[in-house]
């Protein structure tokens, strides 16, 4: 029986194996368009639930002959595992068992011991473990920030500084005009923030070659650090700006004027710094490049064209660099660069599925991009170009590029062959350095930023464990004191125990080889006897609502993107300003949160009052005694001595989570005045706070707050309460929150690979949903991260609201200071 | 169980790698070869990232005074009806997704197309929160309807005709260049006012408020062939909502 029990585990072990295997050949099949992704989705939930009875058919084995009941389900999970051909096989060989085995020594594995603190804990606070983190964490930060800052100016050999570029400055210096044009800025409320990498080697007696550095849509210059360092050390100057409605940078309008908008503000900062005699004598004005990715490639391409001037000596950008962007009209800009040129786009970006025809497709923008290069002597244009060769003549401006790396749209700014590419465009063009652009230590502070991201999250839950251990909010944990009853009591050893890491314990009897698993949510607890009903249909209930969220949350994402660019005033149109939900791409996520939240909400409560129904049901029927699941709601509720104690709980409950969040944010804004540093890692970061990113904030939490109080729920009251060691908990709750925005990359790349286009291109009238798809890599990581923080903070403060708040604010605040805000502030 | 778990996450993110390093051998490569009238227009490789540019051939002497439409992988298009040729998206610029569908053994060979091209319209496929034609291949389908009934009522038989109705998509940049390297085009519809401003096309007449579809555009003749000026009158007299002139 020992070995059938082994085959029977190996088989449902691998059931769930396939059970994940058939998901992703649905999806597969459903990238492509393949009605059979129907027939894989059932193979799924078949494999699934049959892992499921077999586990339970195994569970209830007193020997290796079954009784009736069992040998048929047996059989029937048998046949039905051809889903499945190794538990095929296993099942087959488990199912015609029938020897016993040679007895085994049984061996009593105790349970584990509980390591319990002293009661009535004498220990200082300061030897408490969540001080000693919190202490830890925060010196990590600043550890890791210094280091970061150590990276970012090449060992202090480059000085980084902030500045504001405002409307008086622009005027100030526009009396040097640019082809007769002044680009300054006519609102005085509008500014844009810069940030200016001067190298010690830049002075006035021996200028530097400058460069600027523009990032694309949705994008802060922070994103286009990893430029900015590289071009430094190796003696650039180089300026990178938050683009309009982006970063720090403010803006009331949209300005129709193609002057007053000024390339979204590269154009005022380049005639700012050219004219500008006084202040940036370090900057060599005959060696002047800008470079851009995405719309910010569109950016400087328009800006090398505006500034061209009757030649290359008279033109103001010598260089320029486009990376990522081909549209048309940026292709008709090549004709009037006096300029060498280098364009990028990366042979993977999704875009490109925009452009497939003659007038506006890669090659014919390579093609036009090598040809129109100004040359007006006897020159033959190139039928083929090759991709990496350089043409043209440098001397006089019409040298070209095209580089084709092997990388994404999103990711090409983290790429180092696109950035080595950058780097020997300029250090050729601008003549500044040999040091080939393979050397780089970009990485170096993306790193060091990373780990200052991950400290401060680590700081704000120990921070919170130490508050919780405070006068003020150690009421929030605390049980109210009134007449305890026999109930109760049991339920407070129940708490107990869920609190622990419950362990296995393994009857020490005949069945060798048996364990049973003690249920949390059972009353028989102590007894450590799981029910057959609620063993297989309880898993079947619980498992499949996960599968039915992820589905959801997969399938609506996309539909939900198209409705926000519908129904909210800021939509693909980006020149309308607004209060009224101005994140043009955050209105996206809105949605998604708000109805995935509530859904999920919807099943929490649904299938508990279910759950119940069927208790009462059956005890009505077959006059079993009813074991109601009431308690999933405690964690719900905020308890207090009184009316006025839970009132004063309830708003512990919020102010909690407020401190943190200040507290967050102001180490955000102490590591930047300290470090010039903020928190990030790639595409995920924390910068410090502006006014106007703040208001966007304000009117998003709200409604995004159902999506994280749901999320809060579902780990605490639903996952958390199966009974499993606390690492499973986290783990089911991570991948759970996460799948169903994994399989969305799954889909779209999937298909992608294949045909050649993603998966989500247009949408409903016409929409480009692309992008919102680049954005789902952030959004993966922030939804895996997300139930972890849930759960060690329901831990901490013993309510599931708290954590909720504080992450629905950090989160979103990170999100929104990354993206977009059409707020006219 | 954690072991197997850490094990089988370490196996998945090794099996990513390996994904990733592999993704250019889920590319497909198609030797794609150019045939005009038998004579070979040169040999191309595209596939579901590459794109490949090609040249335009000239009019072979024994389909003198015909268009050439396209490339065509029906090699027996010569047999026929115009309507039944199957060609590509673009004239000079071969996709992966205009020949993967009949691509046998790595390779195929493209035919180019030679037609009397009668007429052409082009209409605007462009369906944003910013521009809207309001034109679709359901209401293109009754002006279609509408219009041979017209020519037929003028003495005209369009079943015989070679009236290639076709669409456009893109920016008004965009499309217009494509229009002026398709170069056969007669008459457009659905686009706005910038059609010459902003698209370059230099026109005859052009004409707003005309409202094929849901929404009022502009009509453009681009020659003074008979046909030509004779359906582009009919379109302003059905159509004209407004009078909106250029």
């Amino acid at each position: 029986m020992y070995l059938k029990s082994k085959l029977l585990k190996a088989a449902s072990i691998c059931m769930y194996v396939f059970t994940a295997l058939w998901f992703l050949f649905a999806a597969c099949f459903f990238a492509l368009g393949n009605y059979w992704y129907i027939g894989f989705a059932l193979f799924a939930l078949i494999s699934l639930y049959d892992g499921f009875v077999i586990t339970s058919v195994r569970e209830k084995m007193t020997g290796v002959t079954l009784e009736k009941k069992e040998w048929i389900k047996l059989l029937v999970c048998w046949i039905l595992s051809i889903v499945c051909p190794p538990a095929f096989v296993l099942n087959g060989i488990a199912f015609f068992r029938d020897k016993e085995d040679e007895p085994q020594e049984v061996t009593v594995k105790p349970a584990e011991e509980k390591k319990c603190e002293k009661p009535n804990g004498k220990k200082r606070f300061y030897k408490a473990k969540s001080f000693i983190t919190m202490c830890v964490a925060f010196g990590m930060i600043f550890i890791a920030s210094f280091f970061a800052m150590c990276f970012e100016t090449s060992g202090f050999k480059v000085k980084v500084t902030d500045f504001t570029l405002t409307g008086e400055m622009t005027k100030y210096y526009n009396e040097g005009k640019i082809d007769g044009k002044a680009y300054v800025l006519d609102d005085d409320d509008v500014s844009y923030s810069v940030t200016m990498y001067v190298p010690d080697t830049a002075t006035e007696a021996n200028p530097a070659a400058t460069v600027f550095v523009f990032p694309g849509f949705t994008r802060t210059k922070a994103t286009m650090a990893q430029y900015a360092m590289e071009l430094s050390r190796r003696g650039a100057v180089v300026f990178t700006m938050d683009p309009t409605g982006q970063g720090g940078t403010t803006i009331n309008s949209y300005a129709s004027d193609e002057q007053n908008r000024g390339q979204n503000g590269i154009e005022h900062l380049v005639q700012y710094v050219y004219n500008n005699t006084d202040d940036f004598k370090f900057c060599d004005k005959n060696r002047f490049g800008a470079m851009g990715h995405s719309q910010g490639g569109g950016n400087v391409a328009a800006l090398a064209a505006d500034f061209a001037g009757d030649s290359f000596y008279d033109s103001v950008i010598k260089s320029v660099y486009i990376s990522g962007y081909i549209k048309y009209s940026s292709i008709n800009n090549y004709q009037n660069f006096k300029c060498n040129a280098g364009l990028a786009y990366g042979y993977y970006d999704e875009g490109a599925y925009r452009y497939q025809t003659d007038a506006e497709s890669f090659e014919v923008a390579a093609q036009r991009f090598i040809n129109e290069n100004g040359d007006e002597s006897d020159f033959i244009p190139y039928s083929e170009i090759e991709i990496d060769k350089g043409y043209g003549d440098m001397a006089n401006g019409t040298y070209r590029v095209v580089h084709r790396e092997d990388i994404n749209h999103c990711f090409e700014m983290y790429d180092p062959v696109s950035i080595k590419n950058t780097i020997n465009f300029f250090n050729e063009t601008l003549d500044i350095s040999d040091m080939g652009g393979g050397s780089q230590l970009w990485f170096g502070k993306e790193f060091f930023n990373g780990i200052a991201l991950a400290a401060a999250f680590t700081f704000i839950i120990a921070a919170c464990a130490v508050l919780m251990g405070t006068p003020v909010f150690k009421s929030l944990k605390e049980k109210p004191v009134e007449k305890i009853s026999d109930d109760e009591i049991r339920e407070i050893t129940e708490e107990e125990a869920e609190e622990e890491l419950l362990g296995r314990t393994v009857n020490a009897t005949a069945d060798a080889g048996m364990e049973t698993v003690a249920k949390g949510t059972h009353k028989s607890l102590a007894e450590g006897i799981v029910s057959e009903h609620k063993t297989v249909a309880h898993k079947v209930i619980f498992w499949s609502c996960i599968i039915l969220t992820a589905i959801i949350a997969c399938l609506d994402y996309i539909p939900l993107a198209n409705l926000s660019i519908e129904i909210f005033p800021t939509s693909n149109v980006a020149s309308v300003y607004t209060y009224t939900f101005p994140a043009r791409m955050i209105n996206a996520i809105l949605l998604w949160a708000l109805i995935n939240g509530a859904i999920g909400l919807v099943i929490f409560f649904g299938t508990t009052l279910i759950e119940n129904l069927y208790e009462y049901i059956r005890f009505k029927v077959k006059g079993i005694e009813p074991a109601y699941d009431w308690d999933k709601f405690k964690a719900i509720k905020i308890s207090g001595n009184g009316w006025k104690g839970t009132l004063l709980n309830v708003g512990k409950a919020i102010f909690l989570p407020l401190v943190m969040f200040g507290a967050f944010y102001f180490l955000v804004q102490l590591n930047y005045w300290m470090f010039h540093q903020d928190f990030r890692f790639t595409l995920i970061s924390a910068s410090p706070l502006n006014a106007r990113m703040f208001v966007t904030a304000l009117e998003y939490w709200p409604i995004i707050f159902v999506f994280y109080i749901s999320n809060s729920i579902r780990v605490n009251c639903s996952i958390g309460r199966e009974g499993w060691k606390e690492w499973k908990v986290i783990l089911v709750s991570a991948l759970a929150n996460s799948v169903g925005l994994i399989f969305i990359l799954i889909i779209n790349y999937f298909c992608y690979f294949t045909t050649g286009s993603p998966y989500y291109t247009y949408w409903g009238n016409g929409n480009e949903v692309w992008l919102y798809i680049n954005m789902v890599f952030a959004l993966v990581v922030m939804m895996f991260i997300l139930p972890i923080f849930n759960r060690l903070l329901y831990r901490i403060t013993g309510n599931v609201w708290s954590g909720a708040i504080v992450c629905c604010m950090i989160f979103i605040m990170m999100t929104i200071s990354a993206s977009v805000s059409y707020i006219p502030m | 169980m954690k072991k197997y778990v850490i094990a089988a996450l370490l196996v998945l993110a090794m099996c990513m790698t390996a994904l990733a390093g592999c993704m250019r051998f889920l590319e497909k490569d198609v030797q794609v070869t150019l045939d005009s009238d038998g004579e070979n227009w040169g040999c191309y490789t595209v596939n579901s990232f590459n794109n490949a540019i090609v040249p335009r051939p000239d009019v072979p002497e024994k389909f003198a005074g015909m268009t050439f439409i396209g490339w065509t992988a029906q090699e027996n298009w010569e047999e026929l009806e115009p309507n039944q040729i199957k060609v590509s998206a673009n004239k000079e610029f071969i996709r992966y997704d205009d020949v993967k569908d009949y691509v046998k053994s790595g390779s195929i060979t493209l035919y180019a197309a030679y037609v009397k091209v009668d007429l052409v319209i082009a209409w605007y496929d462009r369906h944003t929160s910013g521009t809207d034609s309001g034109l679709n291949e359901e209401n293109m389908g009754a002006f279609k309807d509408n219009m041979y009934t017209y020519l037929a009522s003028e003495g005209y038989t369009p079943e015989n005709m070679y009236i290639d109705i076709r669409s456009y998509s893109g920016t008004v940049g965009a499309s217009c260049e494509k229009i002026i390297n398709d170069a056969d085009v007669d008459i457009m519809v659905g686009w706005g006012n910038n059609l010459n401003s902003t698209g370059g096309i230099a026109c005859v007449e052009k004409q707003g408020g005309i409202a094929i579809g849901s929404v009022s555009r502009y009509a453009a003749s681009l020659n003074e062939k008979e046909l030509t000026k004779l359906v582009f009158t009919w379109i302003k007299d059905t159509y004209t909502v407004n009078d909106v002139n250029a």
